[in-house]
């Protein structure tokens, strides 16, 4: 793709309204979670407070079922969830391109051994199989964004390893291989810049998908019990579902916020990437 | 003093006689037929109180086996139930129980005298958390007939005849354990029975699905006519806290017993009409809970350490954010409802980080860099959404004072193993029960010879205090009621300033149940008793 190409990516998304207000917002909640817990230093599992006070009672959002403060929360939640996402999307990512580039350049046996290894992870329900995997390794930050990353890869494989088929007959892999240039220099430096587009589309959604799975897992108590994640503290506010909605609430509401400007962010580039697909 | 005790026993026994009589003759039960639905988490490993004594196990487990007696009201008087009548002698070392006869196994096998023997000897005494306390000084099991079993002790055991209760010392049959190797306990914990179970009581087995449900329905022989009065008792398992209260919202859960619900929910389910709640039916019980500390390794053998950690946990925050204000913070191993052994001169607990510091720093502990003196861990025990907060308190005032804990989740038999078969826990949160008498309750939790390598809710801390096991020894064997009042202060006070678990606050249950479930509060402790009586309107 050719720098002009790439500045009219830049152009479209500019045009994307929704796509930019989402940037804007996901930009705010990421610096949130990273300057956050310096402007508000309140320790999210102190016991602060009377159990269950109203939001704007004592303590801005209100506390918790153990009398926490749910801001802080919030704030320090944001960082967990955040880093969860990106951390599992970006691995998923690394491993889905790297399985796909070598099965869609090298094609024949790599590629029968890499698609059926993935298809093995397909057929599995990733929720499923993550809840699995925790379970065997200990909830721990790093495992449950393993186990996130894990389950995600395979689509990315699938699309990268197609991406990598059209592209590796083209006359400009040829022309590489006939200057005797080498496979892994064709793949890195030549055929990935082209193919990367609808991989990064996809894995900008991953994040979204990434979060939400998380969210899930510390929902049912299977998230790393030392770190607050918004997920968490649904989990612990849905006991009193009933008599304080506001707990789950609110961070419920961080979640949808922060996976619905994904989307936004996704569908953005996605537009921005394949102008032809849009209707 | 002494013809005193006995004409009291032998008075027991005959009013008994007349008891059980009478009540075969009128219709026992107001209404029969019907399920009683109910909800504890977490799900129980087993099905006896052989394979563990927790509370889901003991629960159920107390439907399908008895012992030789039942027990009435808060204070346990004994009467009948395998045992038609005992005799106590002189010098009260020696007890005869007259069997019942035409009793019999599920299996529809005869229950004979041999099966009591059997019990006694090779499975509570060796298995049973408690089993050596109360059988520790059985000297012989005589079985002169079928149908009589003399029990000879080497010393008087003052509590005697409060051991033979169904979760305690529950009789099973001698044939089920043919082929099985006896002296291993994991041959025993492994046998088919203990899964499948095979009893005398009301109710016998029908089905269990892990994750799902324990059916367990009438038996249809029962020794007691007319009972039970229920069809069927369910056991359903619902792991989610939230989900168990609307369950017994909605009447779709009759009942959940033994603060079976988290303390909010309590509260919330007491204002409604349909729900009945009590406290009553666990006076017998006493439960205290505790951090269990591992002393095999420093720094947790350190005693300043230990003050520390007890020195950093506030325990009416404890009480008041965590329970809901359903507690009382803990001053020793006896709590303070027991009458008679509470040790009142005990100093409650101080709230100090400050002095806990202080203490680290004396112990040699310094701060590192990142403020942290030293890493544990923490299994909080898993029994629902309460223990996790407890966790997380334990684990947010103990970062303060710089000792870092990393908490564990693990499953039920996850968390047993750690804690008593592994010894891999740090920390761990935990409760037990006094019991009507400390040498039943306590005892096991403190005594070097209660160290045992798999059995549940011993000393797994490896607690060794040559005084502390002489007295606990003394005690369990001393006629003079004042004596033992002196002995068992004397325990308190070691254990209150020794900590070998970190005491933090005495439990007070809560039964939670429809108003259509009737009869169940029988005794202290119901919630372990045949429920033969129990009948649904």
């Amino acid at each position: 793709m050719s720098g002009r190409a790439r500045g009219g990516a830049l152009r479209r998304f500019g045009r994307n309204i929704p796509a930019v207000a989402a940037t804007v917002v996901l930009v705010a909640i990421t610096l949130t979670a990273l300057v956050g817990p310096m402007l508000y230093p309140v320790d999210p599992f102190d016991m602060v407070g009377r159990p269950a006070s109203r939001p704007f009672d004592r303590f801005p959002l209100g506390t918790d079922v153990s009398g926490r403060d749910i801001l802080a929360g919030l704030i320090h939640g944001a960082r967990v969830t955040l880093l969860i996402g990106f951390a599992a999307s970006f691995v998923a990512t690394a491993v889905g391109v790297t399985v796909g580039a070598l099965a869609g350049y090298y094609g024949r046996a790599v590629d029968t051994v890499l698609m059926r290894a993935t298809d093995f992870f397909l057929t599995i329900p990733s929720f499923v199989l993550a809840v699995v995997l925790i379970a065997i390794f200990r909830p721990s930050l790093i495992s449950v964004t393993g186990a996130i990353a894990a389950v995600s890869w395979p689509p990315i494989a699938r699309l990268a390893r197609a991406e990598f088929i059209a592209q590796r007959e083209r006359d400009y892999v040829q022309a590489c291989r006939a200057l005797g240039m080498s496979d892994a220099r064709i793949i890195v430096v030549q055929i990935l810049p082209n193919a990367l587009p609808p991989v990064i589309v996809v894995s900008s959604l991953l994040v979204a998908t990434a979060i939400l799975t998380e969210s899930g897992l510390s929902f049912l108590g299977l998230s790393d019990p030392d770190a607050m994640s918004w997920g968490y503290m649904i989990g612990v506010g849905r006991t009193v579902l009933r008599t304080a909605p506001w707990m789950p609430a609110i961070p419920g509401m961080a979640i949808l916020v922060t996976v619905m400007c994904i989307n936004l962010i996704g569908e953005g580039l996605n537009d921005a990437f394949n102008p032809r697909l849009r209707g | 003093m002494r013809p005193f005790s006995i004409l009291v026993a032998t008075a027991c026994a005959a009013a008994s006689l007349a008891g059980p009589a009478a009540a075969q003759g009128a219709p026992s039960c107001p209404k029969r037929g019907g399920t009683l639905t109910y909800s504890y988490h977490p799900e129980p490993t087993a099905l006896s109180t052989i394979a563990t004594s927790a509370v889901p196990v003991a629960i159920i487990a107390t439907k399908f086996y008895e012992s030789l007696l039942s027990y009435d009201g808060p204070e346990l008087t004994p009467k009948p139930s395998l045992a038609l009548s005992w005799t106590v002698s002189e010098d009260r070392k020696a007890y005869t129980f007259k069997l019942r006869p035409d009793v019999k196994w599920h299996d529809g096998r005869p229950f004979t005298a041999e099966d009591v023997k059997f019990s006694v000897e090779k499975i509570i005494r060796p298995f049973h958390s408690r089993g050596r306390v109360y059988f520790g000084d059985v000297e012989a099991v005589e079985t002169p007939d079928p149908l009589t079993v003399v029990f000879r002790l080497k010393d008087v055991v003052p509590f005697f005849l409060n051991v033979f209760q169904p979760g305690e010392a529950p009789i099973m049959p001698k044939h089920a354990f043919d082929g099985i190797d006896m002296s291993t306990s994991g041959g025993v914990r492994s046998a088919e029975i203990m899964q499948k179970p095979v009893g005398t009581g009301p109710f016998r087995f029908k089905e269990w699905r892990k994750g799902s449900h324990v059916v367990a329905e009438r038996n249809p022989d029962y020794w007691d006519k007319g009972r039970p009065c229920l069809d069927q008792i369910v056991l359903r398992v619902i792991p989610d806290g939230a989900a168990r209260a609307i369950a017994v919202e909605n009447g779709e859960v009759d009942l959940a017993p033994m603060s079976g619900l988290p303390e909010a929910e309590i509260q919330r389910l007491e204002g409604l009409p349909r729900i009945e709640t009590s406290k009553k039916g666990a006076e017998a019980l006493g439960p205290s809970m505790w951090l269990e500390v591992n002393l095999r390794e420093k720094p947790l053998q350190d005693l300043k350490v230990r003050q520390a950690i007890s020195l950093a946990l506030d325990r009416s925050r404890i009480v008041d954010v965590v329970w809901y204000g359903q507690g009382t913070p803990a001053r020793g191993p006896i709590v303070s409802a027991n009458p008679t052994y509470f040790n009142a001169a005990l100093k409650p607990y101080e709230y100090n980080p400050a002095k806990a510091n202080q203490l680290l720093d004396e112990a040699g502990y310094k701060r590192g860099p990142d403020g942290i003196r030293f890493r544990i861990n923490h299994y909080p025990l898993p029994y629902g959404e309460t223990w996790l907060r407890l966790g997380e308190y334990v684990r947010q005032e103990l970062g303060k004072v710089g000792i870092a804990v990393q908490t564990q989740s693990v499953d039920f038999a996850g968390w047993l193993k750690a804690v008593y078969t592994d010894w891999s826990s740090d920390t761990a949160s935990a409760f037990t029960h006094n019991y009507s008498d400390p040498s039943i309750g306590v005892e096991r939790s403190f005594t070097s010879y209660n160290i045992q390598k798999g059995a549940t809710f011993t000393n797994s801390m490896n607690y060794r205090n040559a005084r502390v096991d002489e007295l606990f020894r003394k005690a369990s064997r001393e006629p003079d009621p004042a004596q033992r009042k002196a002995q068992f202060a004397e325990i308190q006070q070691i254990l209150h300033d020794e900590l070998p678990v970190i005491f933090l606050m005495e439990m007070s249950y809560t039964h939670v149940w429809n108003r259509r479930v009737r009869g169940l509060i029988t005794n202290g402790i119901s919630m372990y008793s045949s429920w033969s009586g129990v009948w649904k309107d």
